[in-house]
């Protein structure tokens, strides 16, 4: 009996093969598929995004923000700071500056349509300007993007906008952020009077131009000039000078040319006084690293300006490295096909179409690629169009869009962060003198 | 890596290198269900996405193919119901003619989801009881006395059908 159905059976098995398959539907039908699942992620992770191309330098991976109850409380005493205390990871230097009374309340607001932005403060000193703002509207805010901010002085853009947030997700009538400002060299402020704009994305287009001025002395920095030539893991690496900000300590450094291995994101630096206090890494914007024109590196820290400490000592471990040559891939857009691969690392590239590039790695705590170039050696930062990004552990995948008219392919891109340390740790004393 | 494990772990490319490579099949099992291409095409394509979506919750590599033949079914099975529904609501009979191709098909269709699945995992995928077992994760007996109770419940239904 049961032999009956399988003859049954194998009568329908008969039927289904004599089936002619649609192939060139079928593969139709999966792009759909893959359109619409992109779709579905992109809306779901409501992406750091952004016009402004020279941003986007940003870090989703940042470490959670930690922020410890005595500072809350210091915080919450200052009118206007409790509300953005959630928003800043624990930095001791922000207590300092808190506590010194070195934040600056402006209290601006201003209205544009819908929307309503007010200048909550600011923190101002030679290295940088960290501004606190507040966007408000009678709507939700969860599709608005903001596309671009900048900060002028007397008509001229001051200092490099790091990173900020242009979307976010869940539905919100109020969205808070701070925008850090940064400039390898000095800022000047012999001219106090200053103008912050931001753009949005909605429907009229609505720019914000909010003037503001500064009224509390900036503190001057101090520098130290280190000159130190340490060695870790056969790497030669030079410790030119410690600089100390209000906002930030800087420690500019230099890999040595003769090194085989490229140096990628320092993960771990502390600056500890004769009492073992630490100042730890920044964690915000660009991580706490910053790569300099010059080939050298500059490193911020959390600052201990409003301090005296007797002595210093500078802690560094943990740091990324690739071997020299094996720090790139170099990818073909015309003919998307992928190049040059490092074989040992444990990346998948994809070119889906010929100006999208798909990366998933495992993460380093940063965007993988740090910089590209064409085939001229010619720098195409400011070809990217958005970046996307989705996580799912120990993996992140990127997807990128460029603009890439005029462009002669190849184009190489730098790894920038990597989970490969090396092997040991530099410790030195920074020499204190005023 | 394998095709596989790289599925897995997220590659869209390896996973929809896989889609293509059990194409026939998953297509083939579609148009059992849907009798008609326009239908069975859609179905790959919700397919497809559900794989997308879910892929990450496969833990045994070697078993994605199995799974993905769980899909489609099961995607059938909605489309299935959801044309039951209009075809309901309109008053409209299907003409029933003698000989229509895949009568076994819609007789399959008429049994629980989970014999069905096991029906064109036995039959059409040509799974042995032992992987099937290890697969739906019950002893190999449990298989087999399942596939008994289905076999039986198919033969009832098809002496109906000739009635």
């Amino acid at each position: 009996m049961t032999n009956l159905n399988e003859q049954d059976l194998h009568k329908l098995t008969k039927e289904l093969e004599a089936i002619e398959i649609p192939k060139e539907a079928l593969h139709q039908a999966r792009m759909k598929a893959v359109q619409q699942h992109r779709l579905t992620k992109k809306r779901k992770r409501r992406l750091y995004s952004g016009a402004s191309v020279a941003a986007i330098m940003l870090v989703l991976l940042v470490a959670s923000i930690r922020v410890s109850p005595v500072f809350a409380q210091t915080m919450a005493k200052i009118p206007g700071f409790d509300s953005i205390v959630h928003m800043i990871s624990f930095d001791k230097g922000i207590g300092d500056i808190v506590e010194n009374n070195y934040y600056e309340e402006l209290g601006i607001k201003v209205t544009e349509g819908d929307y309503t932005l007010t200048l909550q403060g600011v923190v101002a000193d030679h290295s940088g300007m960290t501004i606190f703002y507040k966007l408000e509207s009678p709507f939700d805010l969860s599709d608005l993007s903001i596309t671009s901010i900048e900060v002028s002085q007397q008509g001229i853009p001051f200092g490099v906008i790091n990173s900020y947030i242009t979307s976010h997700s869940g539905e919100r009538k109020v969205h808070e952020d701070k925008v850090e400002i940064t400039s390898t060299n000095d800022l000047s402020y012999d001219n106090k009077k200053f103008e912050f704009n931001l753009s949005l994305s909605d429907v009229a287009e609505t720019k914000f131009a909010v003037p503001f001025t500064l009224t509390k002395p900036i503190e001057q920095p101090k520098v130290y000039e280190v000159n130190q030539t340490v060695v870790v893991d056969g790497q030669t690496i030079d410790i030119k000078q410690l600089k100390i900000s209000p906002l930030r300590a800087e420690i500019r450094l230099a890999a040595d040319e003769q090194n085989t291995m490229q140096l990628l994101k320092f993960t771990s630096i502390r600056l500890i006084d004769e009492n073992g206090e630490e100042w730890g890494q920044q964690r915000n914007d660009s991580g706490g690293v910053s790569n300099l024109e010059d080939g050298d590196v500059n490193l911020f820290l959390q600052s201990n300006y409003f301090r005296q400490p007797k002595k210093i000592t500078l802690e560094i471990d943990r740091i990324q490295a690739l071997p020299k040559g094996s720090d790139y891939i170099e990818v073909d857009f015309e003919q998307k096909k992928v190049l040059y691969m490092p074989s040992d690392l444990d990346i998948t590239v994809q070119v889906p179409s010929d100006n999208t590039l798909e990366v998933t790695y495992p993460s380093g705590g940063w965007l993988l690629f740090s910089q590209m170039v064409d085939q001229e050696g010619k720098s195409l930062s400011n070809n990217l169009i958005e970046t996307h990004m989705s996580r799912e552990e120990p993996y992140v995948t990127e997807v990128s869009t460029f603009d890439f008219e005029k462009v002669v392919n190849p184009i190489r891109f730098h790894i920038n962060s990597y989970p490969l340390y090396l092997d040991g740790k530099l410790e030195i004393d920074i020499p204190l003198y005023e | 890596m394998n095709l596989e494990k790289r599925a897995i772990a997220g590659d869209e490319q390896a996973l929809l290198e896989l889609l293509t490579r059990h194409e026939e099949t998953l297509y083939r099992t579609a148009f059992a269900y849907l009798k008609n291409e326009h239908d069975a095409v859609e179905a790959v394509q919700e397919l497809t996405y559900r794989a997308l979506k879910k892929i990450h919750t496969v833990k045994e590599p070697a078993y994605i193919a199995t799974w993905l033949v769980r899909i489609i079914i099961n995607i059938c099975l909605d489309v299935k119901k959801k044309q039951e529904k209009f075809i309901y609501n309109h008053d409209v009979e299907i003409a029933s003619t003698d000989q229509q191709p895949f009568e076994m098909a819609d007789i399959i269709a008429s049994l629980p989801p989970e014999q069905q699945e096991l029906i064109y995992l036995k039959y059409f995928q040509d799974m042995k009881n032992t992987d099937i077992a290890q697969f739906k994760q019950i002893p190999e007996g449990t298989v087999k006395s399942r596939l008994h109770t289905t076999l039986k419940r198919l033969r009832v239904l098809i002496e109906k059908e000739e009635l």
